[in-house]
């Protein structure tokens, strides 16, 4: 048996057996919670992969400070480490962890209410910085038009953070992040005709908004 | 349908989950109704723009970041994994504790006299009770018999004599 593990090219060997975070990566979120319960550390990496960009948005979108937002996404993982065998695991994997970033979004902005000095610095703090630029910025475009899609980026973000809380919070998850009506009551802790009307009213405020900008 | 029903609807209509005969009453209304084809046009390019904007990537330490976060709180909170054979003795422990603590308070209350306040005796004299006027020996030896209704002639018939011997008995 050695004698033919020699033999076998070490590219084959490696395609005939994928490695552990190969097969974590192609697993569903349900096998990866199940390996880390049984042992395997790595499979918590593979959820961080997974969920950090995606957390990191909603809670950037939700609090709009990029800084507390990259914080409170490490606090989710923490917690996700630290009761992940509590997780009833007939449930979502995905809709319990984006609860407790939804959860600790909105102790920030409890916090923040208290103490509106410290959210219009941080506000001002994130407010220049962008590391990425815009999907639909097109670096070979001219300068004026560049001008004018960075202002209208930035137009919609001041309007999404301009968005009541409870709205803003639905209306990131479902357009931002892509939440089923259903994940997004469960997430928010609400019914399905409040997930329905807060959604409307917030797609129907942003539209005033943002309509003499787009029309 | 009116505006306000559009309205109401508009979220449903727009992610596609209104049934056929909604949607065909939306786009009906629509084309009659310039102000709500208006904002269902500002809706959807408003949430266009929404869904373009740009994702936020984390930082290049926020792993490593993690990683240290989590290396220092590893003593503290043990993943199940971890602990799993040693919680099951750490129930076992537990469970063998609690049931000598239970033995111990036992033996502790049953040693112990409860503490209990003895009152001095009362004593109690019994009425004595006075002499019925109604009641003869003559009447209570015929209930027996069934009749009960030659009693009740007879008390009628010993009544005067029976208030005498009471009011007698009561000047004694």
């Amino acid at each position: 048996m050695p004698k033919l593990a020699k033999k076998v090219p070490f590219q084959v060997a490696a395609q005939a057996a994928p490695s552990v975070r190969e097969v974590l990566r192609s697993a569903d979120d349900a096998a990866v919670v199940s390996a880390f319960l049984t042992g395997e550390s790595r499979a918590f990496d593979e959820l961080v992969e997974r969920y950090q960009t995606r957390l990191l948005n909603f809670v950037f979108r939700t609090i709009g400070d990029r800084d507390r937002a990259e914080d409170l996404v490490q606090e989710v993982f923490i917690r996700v480490h630290r009761h992940l065998h509590r997780f009833d695991r007939t449930k979502k994997f995905s809709t319990w962890i984006y609860t407790i970033a939804s959860n600790l979004a909105k102790n920030e902005l409890r916090n923040r209410s208290r103490n509106p000095l410290v959210f219009f610095q941080t506000m001002q703090g994130s407010a220049d910085e962008e590391e990425r630029p815009l999907q639909f910025e097109d670096t070979t475009s001219r300068p004026d038009d560049m001008y004018r899609k960075r202002h209208l980026r930035e137009l919609v973000e001041q309007t999404v953070a301009a968005l009541p809380e409870h709205h803003r919070e639905v209306f990131v998850l479902r357009e931002l992040e892509g939440k089923s009506y259903e994940e997004i009551a469960e997430i928010t802790d609400c019914n399905l005709g409040t997930v329905k009307s807060r959604l409307n009213r917030a797609r129907s405020a942003f539209a005033e908004i943002i309509e003499p900008h787009v029309g | 349908m009116d505006c306000r029903k559009f309205r109401d609807q508009h979220a449903l209509f727009v992610d596609q989950m209104c049934s056929e005969l909604e949607a065909f009453e939306m786009r009906s209304h629509m084309r009659f109704c310039p102000e709500c084809d208006r904002h269902d046009t500002v809706v959807r390019r408003g949430i266009l723009l929404v869904r373009n904007l740009p994702h936020i990537r984390p930082s290049a330490n926020f792993n490593a970041r993690l990683a240290a976060r989590i290396r220092a709180e590893a003593p503290l909170h043990q993943p199940a994994f971890v602990t799993q054979s040693s919680r099951l003795a750490e129930y076992v422990s537990l469970a063998a504790a609690v049931l000598v603590l239970a033995f111990g308070v036992s033996r502790v209350f049953a040693s112990k006299q409860p503490d209990i306040y003895r009152m001095p005796p009362v004593v109690a004299t019994r009425p004595v009770s006075a002499p019925s006027p109604f009641g003869t020996s003559a009447l209570v030896a015929t209930v027996p018999t069934g009749m009960s209704i030659w009693p009740a002639i007879m008390m009628a018939s010993q009544a005067p004599a029976h208030f005498a011997t009471a009011e007698l008995v009561g000047e004694r």
